[in-house]
């Protein structure tokens, strides 16, 4: 399949999903996963950092669009899960395995890699998030708390769509 | 290559990166709560067809309980109505006496969409502009609990502002037993209590006092239930922030009554006038 058409179909999937789906889901009070960041974590390890930003504004700004909230806080935390999405690869993944095919994707890494490398970059955008959404850093520690509860939560979710459509073993 | 070109390119990452955070800081800042938005009233209805849907799978789970509780409420309804038959020889002038001073009236909704994990909640409600519905009327649970306001309406939806709402500061509730009112807030930190500011130092308010809603803003009637007093914190200067538990549990809510004021335009005008 045409790797535009596909990752398309993953992009409509995943906010449609987010907002129907795990936007109702509340485990504890506003605790939330957010999931449509999977297709952030599953574009090729070789596509330019700069398509990567637009596609996750575009992907954030949607998301902004069709759940009721503060409008760019989805774009902002986005952007910046994007544009450092190299530099967690490179930390997470250092002897560079994801260099082998050109078209090796966060799918075909180890779950292990995978978790870290997924947990960190959840973080990133959960971060910006929630401090965008409440604006202020009055009760810093309890917000603190919220972001690193709702990202384990959003990974869980992240991982289980790994395993679900992960490759086995092709590049190891 | 010029070097202006030589320096964008090499460079890209990092200005595209702050050329797109600024635009999405441009929008936050803005405050541009989604719901102000043109588009909104667009997305809204298609993702009320689909939120409808759901919530008629959701509502048949819930049918037993429902029902009980509308039956309560038949009950205490008719209880009141006996009360009102028992004046009989006043009835006529009492009935013509209601009609004329009802200022408001409700009409029954079906919440299909409601959040209260997020810092700003908004409710969906089934009924929109075509039924009547327009922004600033007051949103109570079919328990008769003040839960929030409409903002804004597409033709067959509504969305309500939720009393669970950090952005909002417009609600105003009083004291029932010493008359003393101020603003209602939530300060984002727990979904079964609110703020209530503005309550002087000298009031002598105690914790179990009950809160209404009072009649200033013409959004609510006066005396619908909010909560009750829960604790009394002492801030600097003269006022109380008095964390006040709420009578309505906000994750339990489908059946909802929206109130209009049919007085509100004219007291406006007067407002205006002064």
């Amino acid at each position: 399949m045409n790797d535009f058409v596909k990752y398309l179909l993953w992009a409509v999937c995943l906010v449609l999903l987010q907002e129907f789906l795990f936007n109702n889901i509340q485990f504890v009070h506003f605790l939330s996963p957010y999931i449509y960041i999977f297709l952030i974590l599953i574009l090729p390890f070789n596509m330019h950092t700069s398509l990567i930003m637009l596609v996750a504004f575009v992907l954030g700004l949607s998301v902004d669009i069709i759940s009721a909230g503060v409008l760019g806080s989805h774009a902002a935390a986005c952007t910046l899960m994007a544009y450092c999405r190299n530099i967690i690869t490179k930390v997470t993944m250092p002897r560079g395995d994801y260099e082998n095919t050109s078209t090796a994707t966060a799918l075909h890494i180890n779950l292990r890699q995978f978790i870290l490398y997924a947990f960190l970059l959840v973080f990133l955008h959960h971060f910006i998030l929630f401090f965008v959404e409440i604006f202020t850093l009055k009760n810093f520690i309890f917000t603190l708390i919220q972001i690193i509860a709702s990202s384990a939560i959003s990974t869980v979710f992240i991982i289980l769509f790994k395993l679900l459509f992960g490759y086995k073993k092709d590049v190891q | 290559m010029t070097p202006i070109l030589r320096f964008l390119l090499r460079y890209q990452k990092i200005i595209l990166f702050l050329v797109l955070e600024v635009f999405a800081f441009v929008l936050i800042l803005n405050n541009s709560s989604y719901q102000k938005t043109q588009f909104a009233a667009f997305v809204d209805n298609i993702k009320g067809i689909v939120y409808d849907k759901y919530a008629g799978v959701r509502q048949y789970f819930t049918l037993q309980a429902e029902n009980e509780k509308l039956i309560a409420e038949n009950l205490e309804l008719r209880n009141k109505l006996n009360h009102y038959e028992s004046f009989d020889t006043v009835r006529s002038i009492v009935v013509k006496d209601i009609v004329r001073h009802t200022a408001y009236t409700c009409k029954t909704a079906k919440i299909i969409r409601n959040s209260t994990n997020k810092i700003q909640n908004f409710m969906i409600l089934n009924i929109g502009s075509k039924q009547g519905v327009r922004p600033e009327m007051g949103v109570i649970s079919n328990e008769g609990k003040m839960i929030g306001m409409i903002v804004k309406t597409s033709a067959n939806y509504s969305s309500a502002i939720s009393i669970l709402n950090t952005g909002f500061t417009k609600f105003s509730g009083k004291l029932k037993r010493t008359g003393d009112y101020g603003t209602i807030s939530w300060n984002g930190l727990n979904i079964s209590s609110v703020q209530l500011h503005d309550i002087i130092q000298q009031s002598d308010v105690v914790v179990g006092d009950t809160v209404t809603t009072n009649q200033h803003s013409g959004v609510f009637p006066e005396n619908i239930l909010i909560g009750t007093v829960e604790k009394i914190n002492v801030k600097d200067g003269i006022f109380y922030e008095i964390d006040v538990k709420l009578s309505q549990n906000m994750k339990l809510l489908q059946n909802v009554y929206v109130i209009e004021n049919h007085n509100k335009e004219e007291i406006e005008a007067l407002l205006k006038d002064e």
